[in-house]
């Protein structure tokens, strides 16, 4: 998965930015998962699509859904660029291990896939 | 498919007859009253909006409704056009596109405002509007409807009030016109500013003011009319005294196709749907012990808009979640009506809005608060 565009949506009155960043593919679950290893992970696989939620306390949150490929990340007093910095290698590990695993992540109507990233 | 639930914003679908209008707008030649010789080929196309418009408000002529590019500039003509000073008497629960004008005045002519609260629902008694009548106020400037919480105030009383204190009132009427019965002659409110592509099923880029005799207000702008072009001064008559510029004709059409709509199935049968969509809402929310409705109990008492939270879920967030989640679009925030939300419970961040039309059905409602129940079970519980 890499970046594709990113996108300033607006600033918020309570001093935050909000930023729609586009990936070149769908994102999976393997990358969502992956995500939990360093930020506070919520997930809803129980949604019509899955809704996630990831948070680094006092720096971003970045929420989006399985399948989609567009994320919004909420940052708070850095700037977009670091938090860029800190996503592509997180991406790159995803790409990878979907594809040293075969796994495609959960497809909708199928059981869910876990891919073991750590 | 998304579902559509964000109609106090701007209305989906449009009724076919609307979809018509336009192509056959733009099908015909241009033409435009007392600028062609072909309008009557044309039927009058405009005058006839203003007709059906002067029937829909009770308006005593055609020519009391000033056509605009919206509920905004015909708000934006109506207060920095009248010649407030003084003290001016607004509300809480009124939208941006009243209080940014109002701000425009206190800092250009310094006139005094007093802000009337609102209840936990929304609505605002025309007695606290009374009490805060003074000597020197030369308006009242009221919402119609709150575009938060749907609650409906009473702009006759209102109106009533500001006749009898000898002080202008003007009315916001964006979210009620089309879905609450307004009579203007009965109600005698002095101004009222309506929105063309939310209830009355116009596309955006047009609505207007009504005007009651005598018309006191300057026009926001001036330039062609189409009538009287010898004069370098702007002609007085009525209504493109207001309307300089070239009218936005397919949005005109639009809107006389929405209008005769309504007018068609009637103002009283189009509420009684979206009534009994709001109650359905209201009710099943208000069982669910997450949820925090923003809104009137009783469903006589408001129109066709709903409020609420899910916990202390960021509305954003369950907005997102409705929206890519589920696939419901609504719409999520302040509404750009930052006052109200302090009184009835949502602020700083806002509530989520729902706002169903008189072409939502009982199955997307339904699919509404199975989404609003799972997040609420869901969500919360993580």
């Amino acid at each position: 998965m890499k970046i594709d565009q990113v996108k300033h949506i607006e600033d918020c009155f309570d001093g935050s930015y909000v930023h729609e960043v586009l990936f070149d593919t769908d994102i999976t679950r393997t990358f969502i998962e992956s995500l939990r290893r360093t930020t506070q992970l919520d997930y809803y696989p129980e949604f019509a699509r899955p809704f996630f939620k990831a948070v680094v306390e006092g720096e971003f949150t970045l929420k989006g859904i399985e399948g989609n490929r567009t994320v919004r990340i909420t940052s708070f007093g850095g700037g977009i660029d670091g938090i860029l910095s800190y996503l592509r290698p997180i991406l790159a590990a995803a790409e990878n291990t979907e594809g040293s695993t075969g796994c495609e992540g959960q497809k909708e109507g199928t059981d869910a896939v876990i891919c073991h990233v750590d | 498919m998304t579902i559509y639930l964000n109609n106090a914003a701007s209305s989906f679908p449009k009724p076919p007859e609307v979809h018509e209008a336009i192509a056959e707008c733009l099908a015909t030649a241009p033409s435009h009253e007392g600028r062609t010789g072909l309008e009557r080929k044309a039927g009058h196309a405009t005058w006839e909006c203003r007709e059906n418009l002067a029937r829909l408000f009770h308006a005593p002529d055609p020519a009391n409704i000033v056509l605009t590019s919206g509920a905004t500039e015909a708000l934006n003509l109506a207060i920095l056009g009248s010649s407030l000073h003084g003290h001016v008497v607004t509300t809480a629960i009124e939208h941006n596109s009243v209080l940014r004008p109002l701000k425009k005045l206190q800092d250009a002519r310094g006139i005094t405002l007093t802000v009337v609260p609102c209840d936990a629902n929304g609505w605002v008694d025309a007695e606290s509007i009374a009490a805060a009548v003074r000597e020197d106020t030369t308006a009242i400037v009221v919402n119609h409807c709150s575009n938060v919480t749907g609650a409906i105030l009473d702009i006759g009383g209102i109106a009533r009030i500001a006749s009898d204190r000898g002080v202008l009132s003007i009315v916001d009427a964006s979210q009620s016109a089309g879905i609450v019965p307004i009579d203007v002659q009965e109600s005698g409110v002095d101004l009222l500013a309506f929105a063309g592509h939310k209830s009355l099923y116009g596309i955006p880029g047009v609505g207007g003011l009504y005007l009651r005799e005598p018309f006191r207000l300057e026009p926001l702008k001036v330039g062609g009319t189409g009538v009287r072009s010898d004069l370098i001064e702007q002609p007085r008559m009525m209504p493109m005294y207001y309307e300089a510029g070239t009218p936005n004709t397919p949005g005109i059409a639009a809107l006389d196709a929405g209008v005769r709509f309504v007018l068609d199935h009637g103002v009283d049968e189009i509420r009684r749907r979206v009534r009994r969509l709001i109650a359905h809402l209201s009710e099943e929310l208000r069982q669910v012990p997450e949820v925090i409705v923003h809104a009137p109990r009783a469903a006589a008492d408001s129109a066709c808009v709903l409020s609420l939270n899910v916990a202390d879920l960021p509305c954003e967030e369950a907005g997102y979640m409705i929206e890519e989640s589920f696939g419901i679009a609504v719409r999520t925030g302040l509404h750009c009506a930052p006052l109200i939300h302090r009184f009835i419970g949502s602020a700083p961040a806002g509530s989520i809005r729902v706002s169903p039309s008189c072409f939502t059905t009982d199955q997307e409602i339904d699919r509404f608060l199975d989404a609003v129940k799972t997040i609420a079970t869901v969500g919360c519980a993580a």
